[in-house]
């Protein structure tokens, strides 16, 4: 026998609750495989701690104290009106309301940026590109020293080359509100599941 | 060396016994209290209390938070005594609601700032209800070590664990009560117990209790990792 397999075959002893002896495949492994059998002295101290370990008894009036927290808690819900209940419940509706209102704000201010963005980019490269508008510069600029052409034609070709990455900015932009949006639901989500709590009235209507 | 192996040590007479035996009273409480019959809910309370109260002991550690779980796992019950199928053993269910709120508890206690004078409190032992003689401090002590190794199991193993020693439960009935799967109730007491084994030695080696003698055959294969070999 393979440790491995006296491993899963006192895994399975234990499992069981088998009072016998052990296997004697498995315990002739246990003679010969000293790690093993200290595994198996190990697993054995754990067992007899747990067979010593006495029981748990609950205070004497602990059944009078459920039964006074039953009327308590059921009296509490009687008066706790529908609206309110609900939105007791909800942390996660909190969570719904606000991930809503941050997506559309995300939405509107995409929208306006986009635009902004969008509008800006034609109007100054369509601009700038303008036969007459070019002309008129240029022959400004022939007047100019020759560094100011050349950073004219590089202002140029940078806003130019920047359509693209303004284009994946609000690619971008979209997909990271989105997962704010899915952020902020899994956190209410959260906060609901591990904070929220009151204790007779919330086990009373339902945990 | 022989006898060094034995026989499997634990004795299921130490195990909680489930009134088993109280079938047909039990399932006339149920419907009873479904109907809204308090008091027969009532019994079901003083039938339960000890092995819920024991299983959520065992679970938070610390018998006044321990106590309150068990009240509010009971209170969680009535509350959703409708929705409680006959056919299901009710001590099966009555042990997942309680499971699963001691689970929820310990969650929410990793989110809650406790200062640092304070956490002993949390593996605060049982208060002595019943004043007995000095022998029994040892034990005590026992106990109390026992419940500290217990707590530093994750509480999913915990709850296994729990669940196999303390309650005459097989694994399939524990998977039921969790919610998983056999095979994964299989998986999480072998390493429960592995883990729990492996904080024993550690606890021990750490006190200064003599390590165990080597064996005389001694051929140790040093080259496998095996947590367990010093003890």
């Amino acid at each position: 026998m393979r440790c491995r397999d006296a491993e899963r075959a006192l895994a399975l002893y234990l499992d069981e609750r088998v009072a016998g002896p052990l296997p004697s495949a498995l315990s002739d492994h246990l003679v010969d495989c000293p790690a093993c059998h200290d595994e198996w002295a190990a697993l054995r101290r754990v067992e007899a701690l747990f067979a010593r370990a006495p029981l748990a008894d609950p205070s004497p009036d602990f059944a009078a104290a459920v039964l006074a927290r039953i009327d308590a808690g059921v009296e509490r819900v009687a008066a706790v009106p529908a609206r309110r209940r609900w939105l007791r419940r909800g942390w996660l509706g909190a969570g719904l309301v606000a991930g809503s209102l941050l997506l559309v704000a995300l939405l509107i201010s995409l929208t306006i940026w986009g635009l902004i963005a969008y509008g800006l980019s034609t109007l100054v490269t369509g601009w700038l590109q303008d036969p007459q508008v070019v002309n008129t510069w240029q022959a400004l600029l022939a007047q100019a020293d020759f560094w100011v052409t050349t950073s004219f034609q590089t202002l140029l070709t940078v806003v130019e080359a920047l359509l693209p990455w303004i284009a994946f900015g609000a690619v971008a932009f979209v997909f990271l509100s989105v997962l704010a949006y899915v952020l902020v639901l899994a956190w209410g989500w959260l906060i609901g599941r591990v904070w929220w709590s009151g204790p007779a009235t919330a086990a009373v209507n339902g945990g | 060396m022989d006898n060094a192996l034995g026989t499997y040590p634990g004795s299921s007479s130490q195990r909680l016994p489930i009134p088993a035996e109280q079938a047909a009273r039990e399932r006339a409480w149920v419907l009873a209290a479904q109907a809204g019959d308090q008091a027969a809910f009532g019994r079901l309370v003083e039938a339960y209390q000890k092995p819920v109260y024991n299983l959520t002991y065992r679970m938070l550690g610390n018998p006044e938070e321990a106590e309150d779980a068990a009240q509010e796992a009971f209170l969680r019950a009535y509350a959703n005594l409708a929705s409680y199928d006959p056919t299901r053993k009710f001590s099966s269910w009555l042990f997942s609601i309680a499971g699963h709120h001691c689970i929820d508890r310990l969650r929410r206690r990793r989110f809650r700032f406790i200062p640092l004078d304070e956490a002993p409190r949390l593996h605060k032992s049982l208060p002595d209800r019943h004043p007995q003689p000095e022998a029994t401090a040892l034990a005590r002590e026992e106990e109390q070590l026992f419940q500290r190794l217990l707590a530093q199991l994750s509480e999913n193993y915990r709850l296994v664990i729990t669940l196999f020693y303390w309650y005459d439960l097989s694994c399939q009935e524990i998977g039921e009560v969790v919610g998983i799967s056999e095979g994964a109730v299989k998986v999480r007491l072998h390493r429960g117990r592995k883990k729990l084994a492996e904080l024993l030695c550690a606890h021990e080696s750490h006190e200064g209790v003599p390590a165990r003698i080597p064996s005389p055959s001694g051929a140790r294969k040093e080259g496998r990792k095996h947590a367990l070999s010093r003890c």
